[in-house]
């Protein structure tokens, strides 16, 4: 997710937000955490489904599908892809997105979907603490613009960036 | 077209106002809303730092408003993603259809499972436009050829289209090998001139092994019959899509009025002396009519058809059917699932390849 934050010139903050790893210091999961490996799904056993629309294709149409639809036979697991126009990377995506499901499944909380939740749980409740007392600082002293297209609170952009950070 | 339910577009345009606009040519809420997505991204990563999002946002109506009309949205982003490539797309040039990425990527693996493939090979690619097909094969065929010599030459009788196939070649250079000989020429297929030419370069050293072509294949009249998109119609090259060529008037016959090329194209392969011939085309009907015509120059040891997913389905999932009533009334095999999309036919020694 990209923003632009509009700063009046007299702020001494920097245009670009830092995403900083705070050091957690309870719990057993922190970021340090080694994840499990990730999985790696048989090819034998991933079936993929070719999502086509009734009607004329070729020339005649240029209307881009590009999902993906894959299915682990052994599981039943079914998994679906149209983040890009590109199928080739739905299908990387499809991949993952199915690996994990199957993670999930076999090792619960065990599984890298679960300990990477239960990491990025703990950093936004450190992020949102911190940035509740950046932006209570910097709304005492000075007035900050908020983006009109977004229309939301800065705050909670800032909220969303911590949720957004890769583990 | 059927009208679109009220409820549907209420709750479209409640989720963004810009919604109901895709709409008009997304017809689907999915859809509608992918589109919306990548306009957006499209439009952060283009925007110069310093524009407002009022800007942008009136740059987003802008797109919104184009694809409402029809305009394809390759040509508002500029692009098409083909295999792994990234394709620059733009008006007057056809935009490369998926139907032709997963035929190509099917020939590519093809070739690839009957090693050894020699360090050489000769491509020849006409009616080529984006250039799309050379550049595809090049990128999936060289990574297992030690030493690839890929020689892959495009031609097209669009200026522009050769144009922008040469910045398709620089924009994807680096899924190509450094040796990779691409070239690509404005052409006439039907010209004598050319064909005596391109006859010439090829010699008693070496000849092309392969020619391979999407040409223009939509019949007037299918093109009219509302069964060629509107978006199609009006933003895309007719020329692209609709074959006439220098001895033929458009001709009225519904069904076989979009055949013209393929005749000049077998022509063409054997004067070249081609080991494999793959050409695009509309529907099982017409790939019949060209199984037809390979059979009848009987120049060619073995012919099949490829359906728009040619690895799926068929008995025990191997990809193949057996289907009746060629053109002349004896079986041509067939494979995969979907509509029939490519005709396939190959020389003697040529058939380890297809048929193993």
């Amino acid at each position: 997710m990209l923003f632009r934050v509009h700063r009046t010139p007299s702020t001494a903050l920097k245009h670009t937000v830092h995403l900083v790893r705070k050091k957690l210091s309870t719990s057993h999961v922190t970021a340090a955490t080694q994840l499990p490996r990730r999985l790696t799904v048989n090819e034998k056993d991933i079936e993929e489904a070719f999502l086509k629309g009734s009607g004329p294709g070729g020339q005649k149409i240029n209307k881009t599908s590009s999902a993906v639809q894959l299915k682990h036979v052994p599981t039943g697991i079914v998994v679906k892809s149209q983040a890009t126009r590109s199928r080739s990377q739905n299908r990387k995506i499809a991949r993952q997105n199915l690996a994990e499901k199957i993670e999930e499944l076999e090792k619960g909380p065990e599984s890298r979907t679960a300990l990477k939740a239960e990491i990025k749980r703990k950093q936004k409740a450190s992020k949102s603490k911190k940035a509740r007392r950046k932006y209570r600082a910097l709304q005492d002293n000075r007035a900050v613009e908020v983006d009109e297209e977004e229309g939301t609170d800065l705050e909670n952009r800032m909220e969303d960036e911590a949720r957004e950070e890769r583990v | 077209m059927p009208r679109l339910p009220t409820s549907l577009l209420r709750r479209a345009r409640h989720e963004h106002s810009l919604l109901p606009l895709l709409f008009r040519t997304c017809r689907d809420l999915p859809s509608a809303r992918n589109e919306l997505r990548w306009l957006r991204e499209h439009i952060l990563e283009t925007a110069s730092p310093k524009s407002p999002p009022s800007t942008r946002h009136q740059r987003l109506y802008e797109l919104c408003l184009q694809r409402s009309k029809g305009k394809p949205l390759q040509y508002i982003l500029g692009s098409q993603p083909f295999g792994n490539l990234e394709i620059l797309c733009k008006p007057g040039v056809l935009i490369p259809r998926p139907e032709t990425d997963l035929l190509t990527t099917h020939l590519a693996q093809t070739l690839l499972s009957y090693p050894p493939l020699p360090p050489t090979i000769h491509i020849l690619d006409l009616c080529t436009g984006t250039g799309c097909i050379p550049l595809l094969l090049h990128s999936l065929l060289h990574p297992s050829i030690p030493h690839p010599h890929i020689h892959i030459h495009g031609i097209d009788i669009s200026p522009l289209a050769m144009s922008l196939a040469r910045k398709n070649l620089h924009h994807n250079t680096r899924h190509l090998h450094p040796s990779s000989q691409i070239s690509f020429q404005q052409a006439d297929i039907f010209d004598t001139e050319w064909l005596n030419g391109i006859k010439a370069e090829s010699s008693k050293k070496w000849k092309w092994d392969i020619l391979i072509s999407n040409p223009p294949y939509i019949s007037p009249h299918a093109f009219n019959n509302g069964s060629t998109a509107r978006s199609v119609r009006n933003y895309e090259p007719k020329i692209a899509l609709v074959p006439t060529t220098p001895t033929y008037s458009s001709t009225d016959a519904p069904e076989t009025g979009g055949d013209m090329f393929y005749p000049r194209l077998l022509h063409i392969a054997n004067e070249l002396q081609v080991g494999v011939f793959v050409v695009e085309v509309a529907d099982m009907a017409q790939a019949k009519r060209v199984v037809g015509m390979v059979r009848e120059r009987g120049a060619w040891e073995g012919v099949e058809v490829w359906r728009d997913f040619p690895e799926q389905g068929g008995r025990d999932g191997t990809g193949e059917v057996v289907e009746v009533d060629g053109r002349d009334g004896r079986d041509v095999r067939v494979r995969g699932e979907g509509e029939g999309r490519a005709v396939v036919a190959w020389r003697e020694g040529w058939g380890g390849v297809f048929e193993g």
